[in-house]
């Protein structure tokens, strides 16, 4: 192929590599690669290209630092231990495979049906009948429909679902129950506003006829409410519940322990007296700070946190400032800190364990001028030998909460008077917090949390909730 | 279902040969779908895969091989799942024949030299377009973003992420040859 030729290849290659390619464009790379072995060799060499540098550190000016190695590994590769017991490996693994493969074509039996009567439909309904893809119109009574994969879920009439495979059905309007047994965790129920997705639990959805949105309520075990048009999403666990209307994603209600609480169960935030602060309000900020070895992984969206193993590092803590200006010293009766996790892809969710978060906040107002940007050494109130000590004269404990083992998406945070008491007590009306990882991670190498900053295009930023008395 | 057999010694073996093939069969997968989330889904779900049919998997014989034909199947699954038009992406039979060609290029070991050889590329580039391909690979930052940090338009970071990928291309080949 001679070099015009290549570089039109290698141009359509990126466009492609950038979805960028019109239908045309497409359709001569479709027809070029099916008719020229040649070019099928250029196409894969440079996507191998692409793919080496995406699962591989560029290393910055020659330097190659080994716990950047370690570390970026498991970032862009969840990595699996080599010498993990016996044990520990089984548990791992129960974890890791969550979504079984795809099933084949008939992968349900309709398992009993109760005073039931179908509108006509494209499966069978009778008792023992074996289901495939295809719509079930339930009008009157109940339908237990019993999936390969282990779920069981029971339609109350009336209601529509589409089972798609083994491990996904899509509930259209009405009611259904699931059971999910071992080995069906990841079943999924999509619904016009959410999908709902179990991770080994009995939870029942209700989907609303006219407007679509979905309730889920938790009876045992854990299950995941996912906003299909933004990814966002929220943990339930047993007792708790969740709403979901239009595209937002509700809160979750109930459930939860005094001063830790998650994911969730924010107040509501239209109630009366309630003002939310952010660090993307104008006098906010927000910001992260890592110590010990060099190490170049940055975020700008995100503030992230690690607490090593290795005693000189790195480490990371993070910053955030809100103002307060607005709001009477004294008059806070409430509050709640909300930080919105996101996974970094740094590691197996399943290799961490229960993680415990402290959040600070800084008594010296002196203190308070902190600016993105900073470092270690000049961050306030910070102890520079820790990845998690703070100087203990010029910061107080305001609360702790853990984002669970395997858990590294959701709505976490702090509440209590604690916070209330040094929210009020602020003397400049700008208050700093500090959050620290107060759990180190289990070996080393990798293992960092982080939230959505002020900067993040599409997730919440830290916001504080605060009711003031009127 | 199948039960998890409790065989410690087989899921040790399981994820030893896991750990050390799991890298080269990222870059065979991302290769082929291109998109890095993507691929992330698909490497997960077909781990899982693997894991289930492990059983089937011979010891001794290669296991990268036998994992690239599963993940296969799961891109072509995962591609029929998505709700991505077919406007945007090559057929499957096109996407066959790349495997095909990944394979030959495996079996010839081609890809070992080659990632070297983009390693010295990349070291010979300003440090300004290697931040750039940083803000890309690493940082997974869209043109847009890379625009706004750079300063340029995104016709310009288009073309020159563009000139960039061919230009690494252009070396790698010349050390190769």
């Amino acid at each position: 192929m001679n070099e015009s030729k290549r570089d039109e290849l290698l141009e359509l290659a990126h466009g492609y590599l950038e979805k960028s390619l019109s239908s045309e464009d497409l359709d001569r790379l479709e027809n070029w690669l099916l008719s020229d072995q040649e070019a099928r060799r250029i196409f894969v060499d440079f996507t191998h290209d692409h793919a080496a540098m995406h699962w591989e550190q560029i290393p910055e000016e020659g330097e190659n630092h080994l716990d950047d190695l370690v570390e970026f590994r498991p970032r862009r590769l969840p990595t699996l231990p080599q010498a993990l017991a016996a044990a520990a490996a089984i548990a791992l693994l129960a974890l890791v495979l969550v979504r079984p493969p795809a099933a084949p074509k008939s992968f349900a039996t309709m398992a009993k049906t109760e005073s039931a009567r179908w509108e006509s439909g494209e499966l069978p309904t009778a008792e023992g009948a074996r289901l495939s893809e295809g719509t079930l119109h339930l009008v009157r009574g109940l339908a237990t429909i019993q999936f390969d994969s282990g779920a069981e879920v029971i339609l109350e009439a009336p209601a529509e679902l589409t089972l798609v495979d083994a491990m996904n059905c899509v509930l259209a309007n009405g009611t259904a129950v699931a059971e999910v047994s071992e080995g069906a965790e990841g079943f999924q129920i999509q619904t016009p506003t959410a999908n709902v997705i179990d991770h080994g639990t009995r939870f029942a959805i209700n989907v609303n006829r006219a407007t679509g949105a979905t309730q889920t309520q938790v009876f045992d075990g854990l299950v995941e409410v996912e906003l299909p048009t933004t990814g966002e999403s929220v943990q339930l666990a047993t007792g708790q519940s969740n709403f979901v209307a239009g595209e937002e994603l509700g809160s979750v209600s109930e459930g939860v322990e005094e001063g830790t609480w998650s994911p969730g169960s924010r107040p509501d935030r239209r109630a009366e007296g309630w003002t939310v602060l952010s660090t993307a309000d104008p006098g906010g900020h927000d910001a992260y700070v890592w110590g010990g070895k060099p190490n170049d992984h940055v975020s700008e969206e995100l503030l992230l946190l690690k607490n090593s193993s290795d005693l000189s590092g790195p480490h990371r803590k993070a910053y955030l400032r809100f103002p307060l200006a607005e709001i009477e010293p004294g008059s806070i009766e409430a509050a709640e800190l909300t930080l919105r996790f996101v996974p970094t892809g740094w590691g197996l969710a399943s290799l961490i364990e229960d993680s415990e978060f402290a959040v600070y906040g800084i008594t010296n107002d002196a203190l308070d001028t902190w600016e993105h940007g900073m470092d270690w050494k000049s961050a306030p109130a910070n102890v520079l030998e820790s990845g998690t000590q703070l100087d203990p004269d010029s910061t107080t404990l305001l609360g702790t909460f853990t984002v669970p083992r395997g858990i590294q998406s959701g709505t976490f945070g702090i509440r209590g008077e604690e916070l209330s008491t040094f929210l009020n007590a602020d003397k400049n009306r700008e208050a700093s917090l500090i959050v620290v990882r107060l759990t180190k991670e289990t070996r080393g190498g990798g293992l960092v949390h982080s939230f959505a900053s002020a900067r993040h295009s599409v997730l919440p930023a830290p916001a504080l909730a605060v009711k003031v008395a009127r | 279902m199948s039960e998890i057999e409790h065989d410690s010694e087989r899921t040790e073996a399981f994820l030893r040969l896991l750990n050390e093939h799991e890298r080269k069969l990222a870059i065979y997968v991302t290769g082929l779908i291109t998109c890095p989330r993507d691929a992330q889904d698909i490497l997960q779900e077909g781990k899982i895969v693997m894991w289930r049919q492990f059983h089937q998997f011979e010891l001794g014989t290669n296991f990268a091989a036998w994992a690239r034909k599963i993940l296969f199947y799961q891109i072509l699954a995962y591609r029929r799942r998505s709700k991505r038009t077919a406007a945007e992406t090559l057929s499957d039979r096109i996407l066959e024949m790349l495997s095909e060609e990944s394979e030959s290029a495996i079996r010839e070991q081609r890809w070992v030299k080659r990632e070297e050889a983009l390693q010295q590329c990349i070291g010979k580039l300003s440090d300004e377009h290697r931040e750039i391909l940083h803000l890309r690979y690493r940082d997974e930052a869209s043109i847009e973003r890379i625009s706004h940090r750079t300063e340029r338009t995104e016709g310009a970071v288009y073309r020159l992420l563009s000139r960039l990928r061919k230009n690494l291309f252009t070396c790698v080949e010349k050390e190769l040859a």
